[in-house]
């Protein structure tokens, strides 16, 4: 579970890897162009989160929400989900509103209890104010939902999959709102084959994210983390790596098993390289 | 291999191909083979027959079988000639191709499973034994979770299979 990951006022992510990077700024191109699902694709440990999380450190109104720890995965839960995570930030979104009048006066008077109750549930209600308030602000609401669905035999994949629909048949109302949601190959591939008019709409907005590091991954992750030549060279030939092992290797020099890599794997393999 | 495998066999073994992939087979030489193995030829080829998947046809002055069904003859030739490992990897990256879910790349690995063995004629278990040997021999595939059909690949069960340069 990567709740503990939420972005506040005593954390940030830092993303690395040019491609990365790239995917990143085609995700923020898809928010300006004004694509309102948005779907990034990657399997365990390309870095799904870690990029969400980047783009919420640095985009105003971006919520994250991670859904691992939530029952349900229906609109009701993601939403509920979304104002448990952002707490801080929606009271901030709310204090711009006091001046206010009608519904948004109202929403800016909610409790963090009635918030939560509301997103329960009324939970496109609660995204129409949400919409409301950032028009009056003159910017745009990200929601970021992670975790969304762990796997294709989730016996709540179909709800997660209403969830999607729940907020695409309100995407006209919700029009400065945009939905940015990880999803496992497996997942889509689900979707493509149950709901063909949803993967249809997924396919306008997606970023896939590389399986492997590439080489220049691999030089911006070694400049980060300063490892030497030799390391860097070892852990080339390990083989392909997801970031997320390269990540733990780098920062795991001496003890490389903690990452799923036999160090005598490491050894030989710099043995060959001398 | 069953009585029904062995009419394929022998038929791959005496005939000649002919068009559409069917196999044409001297009556008289066929009977004489299958005879060696089977009991009852006249009744299993007659069997065969009522489901269409041979005939006895007359042929010059005497007769011979066709044997028609597509994916048996495929079956008894790959036995006698196993295809390369060449030549079922590029059937199967075909099949990766062919099926890969356009937004992540990944194919189903049962769907590439039911291609294989459809174009090599091929069981599907033997097919699905190829695909895990074609994978862990090489660094140009990635699998992932999900999927159809799991195969068995070192501790992990894995459904979805994807082509990399």
């Amino acid at each position: 579970m990567q709740r503990a990951l939420v972005t506040g006022k005593f954390n940030s992510v830092r993303l690395l890897g040019p491609s990365w990077l790239r995917a990143k700024e085609e995700v923020i191109r898809h928010i300006r162009n004004g694509n309102q699902l948005i779907t990034i694709i990657g399997r365990a440990g390309s870095g799904k989160t870690t990029l969400l999380l980047s783009i919420c450190g640095e985009l105003p109104n971006c919520l994250y929400t991670d859904m691992a720890g939530s029952s349900d995965r229906d609109l009701s839960a993601m939403v509920a989900s979304l104002v448990m995570d952002n707490i801080e930030k929606i009271r901030s979104i709310q204090e711009t509103l006091k001046r206010e009048k009608g519904n948004l006066k109202t929403f800016s008077r909610l409790g963090p209890q009635d918030l939560i109750e509301l997103a329960r549930i009324h939970p496109i209600t609660f995204l129409g104010l949400l919409n409301e308030a950032s028009d009056r602000l003159g910017g745009r609401i990200i929601i970021e939902v992670d975790e969304g669905l762990l796997s294709q035999d989730d016996p709540r994949a179909f709800k997660f999959i209403e969830a999607m629909h729940g907020f695409r048949n309100n995407m006209r109302l919700l029009d400065s709102t945009h939905l940015v949601v990880t999803m496992l190959p497996d997942v889509v591939d689900l979707i493509a084959k149950v709901d063909m008019p949803l993967f249809e709409v997924m396919r306008i907005a997606t970023v896939m994210l590389p399986d492997y590091v590439g080489p220049d991954d691999l030089q911006d992750i070694a400049n980060a983390f300063s490892l030497p030549m030799d390391a860097v060279d070892k852990i080339s030939r390990l083989g392909p790596l997801t970031m997320r092992q390269l990540i733990c290797i780098a920062a795991n020099l001496n003890d490389v098993a903690k990452c799923g890599i036999n160090e005598i794997e490491m050894d030989v393999v710099g043995a060959e390289a001398a | 291999m069953d009585e029904v495998g062995l009419v394929f066999l022998v038929g791959v073994l005496i005939g000649d191909g002919g068009e559409g992939g069917a196999v044409y087979a001297p009556y008289k030489q066929y009977m004489d083979i299958l005879s060696r193995w089977v009991n009852n030829p006249e009744a299993l080829i007659k069997g065969l027959s009522e489901k269409g998947k041979l005939a006895v046809q007359k042929h010059g002055s005497g007769y011979r079988v066709a044997l028609m069904d597509l994916d048996a003859v495929g079956r008894a030739r790959a036995l006698l000639m196993p295809p390369s490992r060449e030549a079922f990897v590029k059937v199967m990256d075909e099949a990766i191709r062919q099926s890969a879910n356009p937004l992540t790349g990944y194919a189903d690995i049962g769907s590439v499973i039911k291609i294989v063995s459809s174009k090599l004629g091929i069981d599907g278990d033997d097919a699905e034994e190829m695909v895990i040997k074609a994978v862990l021999g090489s660094k140009s595939y990635i699998l992932a979770y999900g999927g159809s059909h799991r195969i068995k690949v070192g501790s992990s069960y894995y459904g979805l299979i994807k082509k990399v340069n």
